[in-house]
């Protein structure tokens, strides 16, 4: 260290502002120099004694300094006081304790998005291959008066009954029904009537639904086509209930044509009507528009079917209007895939 | 942690939160420095009083806006300057040390010791006001020489050469007490 170098920080040697290393240089040069010895004893010296005598405030300084304090704060402007509230509210945000409650929050709320019910806490909805609910497209009108308790169960007892009970003309017997295996109540009855088909005692017609109804397609259609080829009241509708339970077997394409049939064979009929229905959505399924909305058209003067015509109809250009690019009528697909002929699920 | 060990920063933080026992912590703290700095520059104890608690309602009006990059000792400092600046403006002429109330206090001191303490007075009450700010400063605040340029708005160089001459002035007053060659020993 030289003497400049020296002048230049004597002074933060004075006060002991200086870095240890600075400090030891500075001893060492005042060691060699005798310059540098006075002049920082006589700064030593003056600061020892230029020691100005202290005196402490008034004793009421601190009290009439807090309640002048108090009266500013009071006459604080609104935006003073109000960032003092802001930064008030600030400090209280910052806490860790706060942030890592919200944190948690975060991640609860987040992690509700993937709570989801149990696949059994849902209402089973069975659909077809083509993606409709079953219910839309199976469904079964009464046709027919429902048949009263008390006879189905006489029915469901007719297997018990001997053969030559029997008071049918047509019955003749069928034969044996393979194990289904978990068969409902109703399939065992239906296995029932076949058992005493015989003698069953029952009419032939309610027989044949009896085992639609147990979703015994093939034998009700046998028996549907020849209460139908019989003729008499029930034939109608035998005759829509085979062109159903073909649909149900072998899917649209086959059963319009039984559809057709039976509006040609029994026009202003409950079962042409329904049979108009039932080949507007057999084919609204296979894609022909313009015949489902000639279909529905026919059904808008019937009262029983022209509410859910209507509705049809709206469905049919909503869907259309949702297409944009996509022709209003998308004619008869004939390179339909076979899937779209697939039998419906019972 | 109590109030009493927190910086002055944190101090004015919890001010600033609405803890009013902070401020009372930082005036306690300060109070005497502030106090005896005005009692020198203005020498009047009545004046003094007066600027001191101002200097305090200062840092309470800029709390606020207070920046954290200055220390606070520095900011009241900062703030005792400029209304001393102005009650020197307002004064008729420069004032004397009021012998009254500021007279060292306990009368056991002998009558050499009472001269020296006198001696130092009148040293400091005649140094030029710049190097009277600063042996002020330095001395009574003791602030840093960094933070007294900050308050002076000089240069550090420039703050120490005026200390220099300052305490070069002191040691002219003081050098013909034997303690201050005793203290040389």
């Amino acid at each position: 260290m030289d003497s400049d170098k020296f002048d230049r920080i004597v002074l933060d040697l004075l006060y002991g502002e200086l870095d240890e290393l600075t400090t030891a240089a500075a001893r060492r040069h005042m060691d060699q120099s005798a310059r540098a010895r006075d002049i920082y004893a006589h700064l030593r010296a003056t600061r020892q004694l230029g020691v100005l005598p202290t005196h402490t405030p008034p004793p009421d300084f601190e009290s009439l300094l807090l309640e002048r304090e108090a009266r500013l704060l009071a006459e604080l402007p609104v935006r003073h006081r109000l960032g003092r509230l802001v930064s008030m509210l600030a400090g209280y945000a910052m806490r860790p304790q706060l942030i890592m409650a919200a944190l948690l929050l975060l991640m609860i709320g987040s992690s509700l998005m993937f709570v989801r019910a149990r696949p059994g806490l849902h209402t089973p909805v069975q659909v077809t291959e083509r993606g409709a609910p079953e219910a839309e497209v199976d469904l079964v009108l009464p046709l027919a008066p429902p048949v009263p308790a008390s006879e189905a169960a006489a029915a469901a007892l007719g297997a018990a009954l001997p053969a030559g009970a029997s008071t049918s003309p047509q019955a003749e017997p069928a034969a044996p029904l393979p194990a289904l295996p978990g068969a409902a109540p109703d399939r065992e009855a239906a296995r029932a009537l076949l058992a005493a088909d015989a003698g069953g005692g029952l009419d032939p017609y309610e027989q044949a639904l009896q085992i639609y109804r147990a979703g015994e397609y093939a034998e009700a259609r046998r028996l549907f086509e020849r209460i139908r080829q019989a003729g008499g009241k029930h034939a109608g509708d035998a005759a829509l209930y085979s062109a159903i339970t073909t649909r149900n077997i072998s899917g649209c394409t086959p059963a319009l044509v039984r559809f057709e049939r039976v509006q040609l064979t029994y026009p202003d009929s409950a079962a042409a009507h329904e049979a108009a229905w039932r080949s507007g959505r057999c084919q609204e399924q296979l894609g022909d528009v313009s015949a489902a909305r000639q279909s529905y058209e026919s059904l808008l003067r019937v009262p029983s079917h022209a509410r859910r015509s209507q509705q049809a109809l709206a469905s049919l250009a909503a869907s259309a209007s949702t297409r944009p690019g996509a022709p209003s009528e998308t004619p008869a697909r004939a390179d339909a895939p076979p899937g779209s002929n697939a039998p419906a699920s019972p | 942690m109590s109030a009493a060990t927190l910086a002055d920063e944190a101090l004015l933080l919890r001010y600033q939160r609405g803890d009013r026992s902070a401020f009372v912590t930082l005036v306690r703290r300060h109070q005497v420095a502030v106090y005896n700095f005005v009692l020198r520059q203005l020498g009047s104890a009545l004046a003094a009083d007066e600027i001191a608690r101002e200097v305090f309602l200062g840092v309470v009006k800029e709390a606020a806006r207070f920046g954290y990059e200055t220390p606070v000792a520095t900011r009241l400092f900062s703030i005792a300057c400029r209304l001393i600046r102005e009650e020197r403006s307002r004064m008729p002429a420069p004032g004397t040390l009021q012998q009254g109330p500021i007279a060292p206090e306990g009368s056991g001191r002998g009558a050499a010791r009472h001269t020296l303490e006198d001696s130092i007075v009148r040293a400091v009450d005649e140094l030029p006001e710049a190097q009277k700010d600063v042996f002020l400063l330095r001395e009574v605040a003791d602030l840093p020489f960094s933070q007294i340029a900050t308050v002076t708005r000089q240069s550090e160089p420039a703050v120490k050469i005026q200390m220099q001459h300052a305490l070069q002035r002191l040691r002219v007053a003081l050098q013909d007490f034997d303690e201050y060659r005793r203290a040389l020993r």
